[in-house]
C-alpha cells in the first residue's frame, strides 16, 4: 500500500527539480558578445597585417565580422547588438539628422519600408563607412567596424526589416 | 599548517591599519560628516562587542553552573531576566536606533545655502565633473574632484544611465546619483590629501572599477588648478604633436572624446582638454602614465572588459604621435 507519505515524497521531489529546471532553462538565453576580437576593431576598410593588440582570439572571443565578406551582418537579430547600436545611435548623434527614434528629421527617416541606398545589411552598412550624397558622413576610419554592424542591426530592427531574430546565437 | 603563507597571516593586520588610517576608510574621517558616522561607528562596536562579552560570559557561567547540578541563584526571581533580559537590552540596543537617526538627520541637513557648488555626473563606468559658472562651464574633468581645503562644498549628483552611489568614506556618506534627478550632499576636507571614493551601487559589469579621488588642496593651489581648467587645450608644437592632434580629430578619439579647443566635440567619453594633469586613467582603475595610456588605448577591453571605449587598432607610428600629443594635455 502506498502510504500518504510517499505521494507527498514524490510531490516534494518533482517541487524541488522544477524550480532547478526552469532556472536551466532561463539560463538558455543569448549571449553578449562582450569582447571584440582585434581584426573587427579595425577602424578602416584595408586590412592590417600586425595587429597591436596582443595574443590572438582569447577565451569567449569571436571573430566577427569576417573581413572579406561585408554584406552579411554577424549580429543580425542579436538583442544585445540592437541595444548597444541604439546607444551608439545617439552617441555619435545619428539622432542629430534622422531623430531620437529614426522618425526623421533633416535626414530621411529609418522607421518607414522606403530606403533609398538600399536596405540589406551590406547596403547599410555601405552607407555608413563611404556616405551618401546630400549630407550622410562617411564613418569610415572612425567608428570600429563592429560598432558599424551594431547600428546597422538597431536601425534594421527601427524597420521591423529584422523583425525575426535568428534564434541560434552563439 | 604549512599551506598559511605568513603574508596571509599579517592580512588582518594589514587590513586593520589600513581601515584605521587609510585613504579609503570609514574609520579614518576627515570632514564633519564623516566624522559623525565613524563616533556613530564606535558607538554601535562598544555597545555591541560589550552585549557579545556579557552575553557569553553569562552563557559559560550557566554551563558551568549546570554541569555541577546547581541550579543558579540568579535567576530564581522573574524580575532578574526581566530587568537583565529585556529592559536594559531593550535600552541599550534602541539608542543605537536613535544616535543612528539622529546621524542620519544631520547628514540631510544642507547648512549652506551658495557653497561652492560642484556637478557630478554619474556615467557607466566614470565620474563627470563639472564646475559651472551660471551656466557657463568652467572646468569639465572625469574621476577628479578638487577641493580647497576646510571649505564647504556642495555637490549636485546625477545620472544619465543607471543608479550610481557617491562614496568618499573619509569625507561623508553615501548619497545615490538617480537618472532624471537631481540628489545634493556636501563635503568638507579638514586635512590636505587625496581621498579616494567609488561607486557604492552596483552599475553594471564594470562597477567595480567605478573609483575617484577627492584632491583636497590649499585654497590658492585649488584655485590655480581651477584658472588653469578654464583654458582650451595646449596647441602642439612639434610636428609628431600635430600628427597626434590630426589622429586625434580624424580618428575614432573625437566620436566620443572632446578637447576644448579643437574640432573634437564628442560627449559620450570624458571630456580630455586637461588629460595629462590627471592622475588616473579609467576612473582610478590605472596609473596615468604614457605606457598604461598606450595599452588602454588599443586595448581598452583588456583592463576594464564591457567598458564602452573600443578597442582600436592603429598604426605603431600613428599611436605613438597620438601619446605624444596627449602628453601636453597638461
Amino acid at each position: 500500500m502506498i502510504g500518504i507519505r510517499t505521494v507527498f515524497f514524490r510531490e516534494r521531489v518533482v517541487a524541488c527539480i522544477l524550480p532547478v529546471c526552469i532556472l536551466l532553462v532561463s539560463c538558455n538565453r543569448e549571449k553578449r558578445i562582450a569582447e571584440v576580437s582585434a581584426s573587427a576593431a579595425t577602424t578602416t576598410t584595408q586590412e592590417k597585417d600586425i595587429p597591436l593588440q596582443p595574443g590572438g582570439l582569447g577565451a569567449g572571443e569571436k571573430m566577427v565580422p569576417p573581413l572579406k565578406d561585408r554584406s552579411r551582418n554577424p549580429f543580425e537579430g542579436n538583442y544585445d547588438a540592437m541595444n548597444n547600436g541604439k546607444r551608439l545611435f545617439s552617441w555619435y548623434n545619428c539622432a542629430g539628422c534622422h531623430s531620437s527614434g529614426g522618425g526623421g528629421a533633416i535626414g530621411p527617416p529609418l522607421i518607414d519600408a522606403k530606403w533609398i541606398y538600399g536596405n540589406s545589411p551590406g547596403d547599410i552598412y555601405e552607407t555608413l563607412i563611404k556616405g551618401r550624397k546630400n549630407g550622410m558622413p562617411a564613418f569610415g576610419g572612425k567608428i570600429p567596424d563592429y560598432q558599424v554592424w551594431q547600428l546597422v542591426t538597431y536601425v534594421r530592427s527601427l524597420s521591423h526589416e529584422a523583425a525575426a531574430p535568428q534564434q541560434k546565437q552563439q | 599548517m604549512k599551506w598559511i603563507s605568513p603574508a596571509l597571516l599579517l592580512t588582518p593586520r594589514l587590513t586593520l591599519a589600513s581601515a584605521l588610517g587609510g585613504n579609503q576608510s570609514a574609520l579614518n574621517p576627515h570632514g564633519p560628516l564623516a566624522s559623525r558616522i565613524s563616533e556613530l561607528w564606535w558607538y554601535m562596536f562598544a555597545v555591541l562587542t560589550a552585549g557579545y562579552v556579557v552575553t557569553l560570559v553569562i552563557l559559560f557561567w550557566a554551563l558551568r553552573q549546570g554541569r555541577r547540578g546547581k541550579r543558579p541563584d540568579l535567576i530564581k526571581s522573574r524580575n532578574v531576566v526581566l530587568i537583565w533580559g529585556l529592559a536594559i537590552p531593550g535600552v541599550v540596543f534602541t539608542s543605537v536606533l536613535f544616535y543612528s537617526v539622529l546621524v542620519g538627520q544631520t547628514m540631510s541637513v544642507d547648512p549652506y545655502k551658495n557653497a561652492l557648488t560642484i556637478h557630478i555626473t554619474g556615467k557607466q563606468w566614470w565620474w563627470q565633473v563639472r564646475y559651472l559658472h551660471g551656466s557657463d562651464v568652467i572646468a569639465d574633468t572625469a574621476n577628479e574632484i578638487h577641493v580647497p581645503v576646510g571649505v564647504p562644498v556642495k555637490l549636485k549628483l546625477s545620472s544619465t544611465d543607471v543608479i550610481h552611489s557617491f562614496w568618499a568614506p573619509n569625507l561623508s556618506g553615501k548619497m545615490d546619483l538617480i537618472p532624471g534627478r537631481t540628489n545634493e550632499t556636501w563635503i568638507r576636507a579638514d586635512k590636505e590629501g587625496v581621498w579616494r571614493g567609488a561607486c557604492a551601487e552596483f552599475c553594471g559589469v564594470q562597477h567595480a572599477h567605478m573609483a575617484f579621488e577627492v584632491i583636497a588642496e590649499k585654497s590658492d593651489k585649488y584655485y590655480q588648478w581651477l584658472d588653469w581648467q578654464r583654458h582650451p587645450a595646449i596647441t602642439p608644437t612639434t610636428d609628431q604633436q600635430r600628427h597626434g592632434l590630426m589622429t586625434f580629430v580624424t580618428g575614432p578619439c573625437g566620436m566620443c572624446h572632446a578637447v576644448r579647443g579643437t574640432t573634437a566635440h564628442g560627449s559620450a567619453g570624458p571630456d580630455l582638454t586637461h588629460l595629462a594633469g590627471r592622475r588616473t586613467i579609467a576612473a582610478g582603475t590605472l596609473p596615468n602614465t604614457r605606457g598604461h595610456l598606450g595599452g588602454w588605448i588599443v586595448n581598452a577591453q583588456g583592463p576594464k572588459p564591457g567598458n564602452y571605449m573600443p578597442r582600436l587598432n592603429m598604426e605603431p607610428e600613428q599611436l605613438d604621435s597620438l601619446l605624444s600629443y596627449l602628453e601636453i594635455l597638461k
